[in-house]
């Protein structure tokens, strides 16, 4: 570019060379500058209007209580769909479920509380209230509905009930805090109605929408935001 | 290329005031609190920011009570909305000049 032999244009042309080469090093200078200014107000926006201190590890261990779950449902409880299910075995699979939902609600606030501390973040802050009442309304609208089967004796239905509701929550929740949780609601929505119909396959359903889908999500979370 | 720069607001020179517009770009109302643990900044350092916003007229303050605190949230103004929608475009524009 720089002509080197001594012309009349010499001086003209170096000096518009090095004009555009000042102006071209201010914008390599601030190049970095915008994109991390763009970076920052994403996260800020992100930051400000979902819950991102909900902890993976806390979402794989749910998934985990729940496979354990099933599986002590089946052998040790002695539950199984497809046959006729006593008024007493489903008291003793309401207050099994009951305490395994306490376990894993525990594990998952304990948890996040630990990882907002680590990022310096309040863990009752707006976002967090925000995500935590969108998230009760299905919840407790399920768990009032399965009160209401085990009390009209229809305790065949409890269980693909879960399923739809905690969907239907978790596809809520994906708009407070990881949008992959709107993925995996929309697929336990389709367990449970898929098991509402098969009533015989809910303990399975039940062991993929809880059990293989948390464990999965929560992988999903910690490869793609905490590693 | 200059008119490029020019479009970026002097008022959103400081990450600080970026921030501010960013959360409540996407947020109706947000409390001084909050922005303080959002920005992770002093109270003065914030205060001042936000009067800098306050003064261009790009962001609203209401001051009001809960029991007999004292609680102040902050809003965007449309002027200020359109100001921090243009500043996007001109940074989105720039970076996309230097990816040609």
């Amino acid at each position: 570019m720089l002509d080197y032999g001594i012309s009349a244009h010499f001086y003209i042309s170096s000096s518009i060379y090095q004009t555009s080469f000042e102006i071209n090093s201010f914008f390599m200078k601030e190049k970095e500058d915008y994109i991390s200014d763009i970076a920052e107000m994403r996260s800020m926006m992100e930051r400000s209007t979902r819950f991102m201190s909900l902890s993976a590890m806390g979402v794989i261990l749910v998934g985990v209580y729940a496979l354990a779950g099933v599986f002590i449902a089946y052998q040790v409880i002695g539950f199984d769909p497809r046959e006729t299910i006593s008024p007493d075995m489903t008291n003793r699979l309401l207050g099994f479920g009951g305490m395994l939902m306490m376990i894993s609600i525990i594990t998952v606030l304990l948890l996040s509380y630990k990882k907002a501390s680590g990022n310096h973040e309040k863990f009752w802050n707006p976002t967090f209230q925000r995500l935590f009442i969108h998230a009760l309304i299905p919840l407790l609208t399920g768990g009032i509905l399965i009160l209401i089967l085990v009390a009209k004796d229809l305790p065949l239905f409890i269980i693909p009930f879960s399923l739809v509701f905690y969907g239907l929550m978790l596809y809520t929740a994906g708009k407070f805090t990881y949008p992959a949780f709107q993925r995996v609601g929309l697929l336990d929505i389709a367990l449970g109605l898929f098991c509402t119909y098969f009533t015989g396959y809910s303990l399975g359903s039940w062991a993929i929408g809880f059990g293989l889908l948390h464990i999965a999500l929560g992988l999903y979370l910690y490869f793609r935001y905490e590693r | 290329m200059k008119p490029l720069i020019d479009e970026l607001h002097k008022a959103f020179e400081s990450r600080v005031r970026l921030g501010i517009m960013s959360v409540l770009a996407v947020n109706d109302s947000m409390d001084f609190n909050a922005l303080k643990e959002y920005l992770q900044v002093t109270d003065g350092n914030l205060a001042s920011h936000l009067k800098a916003l306050e003064s261009e007229e790009f962001i609203g303050v209401k001051k009001t009570f809960v029991g007999r605190k004292p609680n102040t949230t902050y809003a965007m103004t449309k002027k200020g909305k359109k100001a921090f929608d243009d500043h996007l475009k001109a940074l989105e524009n720039l970076i996309k000049l230097y990816r040609k």
